[in-house]
């Protein structure tokens, strides 16, 4: 009896992986037809019938510069880049002439969860059009501190490629990889959406700003199921005299959504000493909104803490 | 006295299934989920599903042993002891150890060059030979496993590109040389506004290189080096260009004794050519100087050695810094653009002469080249994070491309689908995204070949 329930299980198991093959073979062939070269060595993923390209902002580089991308057929095609977020690593990039354009969906912008199958697309190494772009089939490990990890082995020339969940959905662009081979980030397709608008009118988005220089809030933090719970408050900080409380939880920032620490650094950090910044948070279950007057960094180390 | 310990028991599950729904509700709000080594793709829990599947064919795969350690895998392709495996992995004398432990010597029966691939016999009988598949066009996307280094593991992986030819890449000698000013045009000067424009146009010169190899203090020193053209130090310009991390440096001397006498490499394949040797004399480029006075002589044809690197072609056929290389088998050298465009005219492993003039002697030496990637291997930043990758990997007639994370001595070994069938034999470890195998029909009528 045990024997045969342990085989039944085997075969459910080979089953369930059978299936994740035929997921990923009915996404290939879209999802191939809209990943692209951009640049001299990067990828990227059309995304709209009418050329728009999403891509690492370390692919695309400053806005409204000529480059060339390449199509899985090897033709080359004039592009101008867009926008451009650095500390997300998220860039975009216009086709030039005729459309529509082969293109893949975006999928749904919330992170994705660990464990989840993904399969990742590009050019490592460069363009190879008798290789043409490599599939790599991964789980996601983790997607937090705004980025997905994933064991779908990247290199140098996929960065700015797309990242599939199995339905042949965008879920993220290649950012960059350690030494281990499961050290493999991707910017969520979420860091794009944050900034859409932007991204397409060309803005070059700013970073934070360097320790000495930036304002802090004088809080330390952890995720939460509703956005960024408020472990401790600094005495004399910028956020005891607003009113902040043990126990807030930040939702947004100058109408910025506010999911993940990282996001959390960027839209206080970006900010110098004295700027004034709406923070929308939870107290119990009410929504306030208030406004805080950035202070200086204190001078010691504001490790964990913003 | 029954009922009260089955009670306690119960209790006691209870509040730990309590105390489980709780962590686990607490873990779910707080802690965002993080999966462990063991749940990847290649993650023990997920390889023990597979391990039934593998188990059968475990005997069909043997280890060859060079010196009593592994090399590589091979595969038994007949029940009277023909096996396959990748051919450059080992030397005259080796041996094959079984599923079952006995060690048997091996002979080469015959290699085939195009493909690397060498058929072995040993005396034995009522082996266990491979299952070849049919289906000679595995699609992208279609699960395969393979047996790892250790053979008793297995890995899972996908066919992860179209099925293709791989030619054979280029040699390398293993040189780093300098010109004369005669091979060096005004184009190939960078202003220093070159650098910043680039910088400007969202060109950064950040990178590991930097980073890791030049201190702030050199940093800084060669940033205002470059930011001021009337400076008349030995200086260098150079341009980062961070075409997705890929760096090509231009790198330019000039001092009143060394007057429109560079010591460079004036193209981006000089460079690639010389590879990460250069790295020395940017970083010590007053000791460069001071190391090799009158290294450049008016006039003088040819392409200087600054530099042997260690392991390469040139060391072993005992070229010396120093040395002027002035020509390759019958054609004349001028320039280390020059040698570099020769050398590539031959792949690794060809045959190739060259003169030289060493200390006023005129000399001949012939030089097996070497493979370009092992031999500058941190040149390529993505050879670098690739782990161990086999030294022949390119040169192949036909590759099936998967994305297994196998070690090169699990080379030899054959690639399977899910019904243990064989559609290939492993012969490259290429990269840290791709393995090669020689597919399985190819695989077949070379055996007929070779037999």
């Amino acid at each position: 009896m045990l024997q045969l329930g342990a085989e039944q299980s085997f075969h459910k198991n080979i089953a369930s992986f059978q299936k994740t093959q035929s997921q990923v073979q009915a996404s290939l062939k879209t999802a191939m037809a809209s990943t692209v070269g951009v640049g001299d060595s990067g990828s990227g993923v059309i995304v709209s019938p009418d050329g728009l390209v999403l891509t690492a902002a370390h692919v695309s580089g400053a806005p409204n510069r000529n480059i060339t991308c390449r199509l899985p057929d090897g033709k080359r095609v004039r592009a101008r880049t867009l926008g451009n977020f650095d500390y997300m690593d998220a860039g975009m990039v216009q086709l030039e002439g005729e459309g529509p354009w082969p293109c893949s969906p975006i999928g749904n912008r919330r992170l994705n969860d660990a464990g989840d199958w993904c399969f990742a697309l590009g050019h490592p190494g460069g363009f190879d059009l008798d290789r043409g772009s490599v599939l790599r089939l991964g789980v996601v490990i983790h997607a937090r501190d705004g980025f997905i990890r994933t064991d779908c082995k990247l290199l140098r020339g996929d960065s700015g490629g797309p990242l599939f969940n199995l339905s042949g959905e965008v879920i993220g662009i290649h950012s960059r990889i350690g030494e281990p081979l499961d050290d493999n980030y991707h910017a969520p397709i979420s860091a794009f959406g944050k900034m859409w608008d932007e991204l397409l009118a060309g803005d070059t988005i700013p970073g934070p700003l360097i320790r000495r220089n930036r304002g802090v809030l004088g809080v330390s933090v952890e995720t939460h199921s509703k956005g960024i719970l408020l472990k401790e408050i600094r005495r004399g900080s910028a956020a005891e005299k607003a009113g902040l409380k043990r126990n807030d939880v930040i939702q947004s920032i100058d109408g910025f959504p506010i999911d993940d620490t990282f996001y959390l650094r960027w839209a206080i950090s970006k900010n110098s000493p004295g700027v004034h910044i709406n923070i929308q948070y939870l107290r119990g279950d009410k929504l306030s909104e208030i406004t805080v007057e950035l202070g200086q960094p204190t001078g010691r180390s504001e490790r964990g803490g913003f | 006295m029954n009922a009260f310990p089955r009670l306690q028991n119960l209790f006691i599950l209870l509040i730990v299934f309590l105390y489980a729904a709780f962590s686990a509700i607490h873990i779910a709000a707080a802690e965002p989920t993080y999966l462990n080594r063991a749940d990847r793709l290649n993650g023990w829990k997920t390889l023990e599903k597979f391990e039934d599947l593998f188990q059968d064919h475990r005997g069909s795969v043997v280890e060859i042993l060079d010196n009593d350690k592994q090399v590589a895998l091979g595969t038994i392709v007949s029940d009277d002891g023909f096996i396959v495996t990748k051919a450059s992995e080992f030397g005259q004398l080796l041996e094959i150890r079984l599923s079952d432990y006995s060690k048997h010597v091996a002979e080469q029966v015959s290699v085939d060059e195009a493909n690397d691939l060498a058929l072995l016999k040993i005396r034995a009988s009522g082996l266990n030979p491979v299952d070849w598949s049919d289906a000679c066009d595995p699609k992208m996307g279609q699960w395969v496993m393979s047996p790892h280094e250790d053979k008793s593991q297995v890995r899972i992986g996908v066919i992860s590109a179209l099925t293709r030819p791989v030619p054979k890449q280029f040699g390398a000698l293993g040189v780093v040389t300098v010109d004369n000013a005669d091979s060096l045009t005004e184009s190939d000067l960078l202003e220093p506004n070159i650098l910043a424009d680039s910088i400007n146009k969202g060109v950064r010169p950040i990178d590991r290189w930097i980073r890791n190899e030049i201190s702030n203090d050199a940093k800084s020193a060669l940033m205002s080096d470059l930011n001021d053209p009337v400076q008349q130090v030995p200086f260098l310009r150079f341009l980062l260009r961070d075409l997705n991390f890929m760096i090509f440096e231009r790198i330019l001397y000039r001092e009143d004794r060394f007057e429109g006498v560079p010591l460079s490499v004036p193209t981006q394949q000089a460079i690639l050519e010389v590879g990460s040797r250069i790295r020395r004399p940017v970083l010590n480029r007053m000791l460069l100087v001071d190391s090799f006075p009158g290294l450049i002589k008016a006039g003088e044809s040819g392409a200087r050695i600054l530099d042997v690197v260690a392991d390469s072609a040139a060391e072993r056929a005992s070229l010396e810094p120093g040395d002027l290389i002035t020509a390759i088998n019958a054609s004349s050298v001028d320039g280390s653009q020059d040698l570099v465009r020769l050398i590539r005219k031959h792949t690794a492993g060809e045959m190739i002469t060259i003169s030289l003039v060493r200390d006023g002697r005129f000399l001949i030496e012939s030089v097996t080249l070497g493979f370009f990637d092992t031999t500058f291997p941190d040149q390529d930043v993505n050879i670098a994070l690739s782990g161990d990758i086999s030294d022949r990997r390119t040169g192949f007639q036909k590759i099936i491309q998967h994305d297994m994370p196998l070690s090169p001595k699990a080379m030899g070994g054959p690639l399977m689908d899910l019904q243990g069938r064989v559609i290939g034999i492993n012969i490259a470890r290429y990269d840290r995204v791709a393995t090669y195998a020689l597919p399985a029909d190819l695989v077949q009528i070379l055996i007929q070949k070779m037999k």
